[in-house]
């Protein structure tokens, strides 16, 4: 019973970076109830990105687009104290690549009206950060607080046959608290199912920028761990969902509801953890 | 996601393996009434989700670009049984969706080639009004290779109504897109200490093919579904739940036009759920 408690906390580190306590008493370097985790994961994962139109030119709409596959890395470090623990982790990645798209405008001088095609080709790099508290309600699941950055940064090279050729960089930060839970099963063997979600009110704002956007956040993580009995080492394989949800109020011309300018990142995701 | 002014998207399917995975963590054999080892579920969930769908523009009139749009929640009702016999584990589920209505859009619609001077009629501010619904089940075969974990294949099918509406909300016109093929999934759970309660959560992931109204061409939809969540077991044949699913449809578009430009679906939202097992 004590193994199957302890490899499902070992789990749960996996996740949040949250260690299990069970091994503590006897075998932590770090004194009884205290335990170090340090993790890394890497996440094979699309972003759909969206930016809202120009109303005048191209009708008031959002328009999205998904990127090519890309390897973000998650650097992570907790430490875990009797039923409580803090965790900290940082994403980065290698910039993103977004398939070409148009759109028609049109551009209007004195009495004329020209419609044009405008061209976008569009790169992007993500850094995201957080910082979490967490309670372990039971030995398999904990409670999390924690505060959340998300850095963007959005390159839009435009051109069109008539059209001024340039480039558009927008940077913007997401920030805000999240709170959510952690939980893990033992399934035998080592192996153990995990999951993981957080939910988020936040505020985003573009650099330069003078208004603060309204943002729902939801992340959630699922998997399989396993740990090897003979090391400090754990290992996991899962799939996560990242969810920013940007509202633009300028943008509602009709109907019900808030117009949405959604920033999805989703994917397998598989991790390394070193306890200590 | 919807063709040319149409939408998109779909959902669900965790929910079945979700509920027989929840049933079994919990159930011991003196609880089986149809046998030993045989466990019958029936369940019932309600999701209160939220529909990000797309709109491809029409090219060449509005460019070659995807318009994306969010619904306001709607309670959709999942309808789910499941039998499980020793290890192995049949399920299947049944979701069919009130209206979700979506903001207002427009797009600038072009005849003929840019740059050109378009004085109207030639040049149009078009306004989109949008109402949708979905109809989705799946069906799953599954082994539990721990009493806590089974591992899933099933088909998946789904199907979204969009009407165009008028500007006094009536129904100007319909149509439909259709997505359906194999998934593969993990579904799991487990008690939270000695208490009555335990933690669930379901994986499933797939390749669709999807199919637009009066188009005969297919297209290729990456899928992928989760939930996970807390339920409670007050007495032996009763169990709830409560948890957050999201679900997601990749659609690739196949016009040379879009240059392998992806349209994503996504549907996500808490979850509340019932299952009596006999």
């Amino acid at each position: 019973m004590r193994k199957t408690w302890f490899f499902s906390l070992l789990l749960m580190l996996a996740l949040l970076a949250a260690a299990g306590p069970s091994m503590a008493a006897e075998s932590s370097p770090l004194g009884k109830d205290v335990t170090l985790a340090i993790g890394m994961k890497f996440w094979f994962n699309t972003w759909q990105s969206a930016q809202g139109s120009n109303g005048a030119q191209q009708g008031t709409n959002v328009q999205s687009y998904i990127s090519d596959s890309n390897v973000a890395f998650t650097p992570s470090i907790s430490l875990k104290i009797k039923d409580f623990f803090v965790s900290t982790s940082f994403l980065g990645a290698p910039e993103y690549t977004f398939p070409e798209y148009s759109d028609t405008i049109v551009i209007t001088s004195g009495p004329t009206t020209t419609a044009y095609t405008l061209n976008h080709k569009t790169t992007a790099t993500r850094t995201e950060s957080d910082t979490n508290i967490g309670w372990y309600v039971t030995p398999n699941l904990a409670l999390t607080l924690g505060y959340k950055i998300v850095n963007l940064e959005i390159t839009d090279k435009r051109s069109g046959t008539g059209l001024l050729s340039r480039t558009v960089i927008d940077k913007a930060t997401y920030t805000g608290p999240t709170i959510g839970f952690i939980g893990s099963v033992p399934i035998g063997e080592g192996f153990g199912l995990y999951g993981n979600l957080a939910l988020g009110k936040m505020d985003m704002e573009y650099q330069g920028g003078t208004t603060t956007y309204d943002a729902d956040y939801v992340s959630t993580e699922i998997g399989v761990g396993y740990k090897e009995k003979s090391m400090p080492l754990s290992f996991t394989m899962g799939y996560r969902f990242q969810s920013i949800e940007q509202k633009l109020p300028s943008y509602q011309i009709g109907g019900p509801g808030t117009p949405i300018s959604p920033d999805v990142t989703k994917g397998f995701t598989f991790g390394i953890n070193l306890i200590f | 996601m919807r063709k040319a002014y149409s939408t998109i998207l779909l959902l669900l399917l965790a929910l079945v393996t979700g509920f027989a995975n929840t049933a079994s963590a919990a159930d011991t054999e003196e609880t089986t009434k149809l046998g030993s080892d045989v466990y019958f579920t029936l369940g019932y969930k309600t999701w209160i989700n939220t529909w990000q769908t797309a709109l491809n523009s029409y090219p060449p009139k509005g460019g070659a670009n995807i318009m994306t749009m969010t619904s306001q929640s709607v309670a959709a009702p999942i309808f789910s049984a499941s039998l499980k016999v020793s290890n192995f584990l049949i399920a299947g589920s049944f979701m069919k969706t009130p209206d979700y209505t979506f903001p207002d859009n427009e797009d600038v619609l072009v005849t003929g080639p840019t740059p050109t001077t378009v004085p109207p009629p030639g040049l149009v501010f078009y306004t989109f009004k949008t109402s949708a619904s979905r109809k989705e089940n799946d069906i799953n075969l599954g082994y539990y290779i721990s009493p806590s974990m089974a591992v899933t294949i099933g088909i998946k099918n789904v199907k979204q109504t969009y009407n165009d509406l008028n500007a006094d909300g009536s129904i100007f016109s319909t149509s439909w897109t259709k997505y359906s093929g194999p998934i593969v999934g993990i579904t799991g759970g487990g008690r939270l200490g000695e208490s009555d309660f335990a933690f669930y959560g379901n994986l499933s992931y797939g390749i669709l093919k999807g199919e637009f109204e009066g188009d005969p061409e297919t297209f290729n939809a990456n899928y992928s579904s989760t939930e996970l969540g807390i339920a409670y077991r007050p007495i032996s044949f009763l169990s709830f739940l409560a948890g957050y699913k999201y679900q997601t449809i990749d659609s690739k578009l196949t016009d040379p036009a879009f240059k392998n430009q992806v349209a994503l679906d996504v549907t996500k939202g808490f979850i509340l759920g019932a299952n009596l097992t006999f």
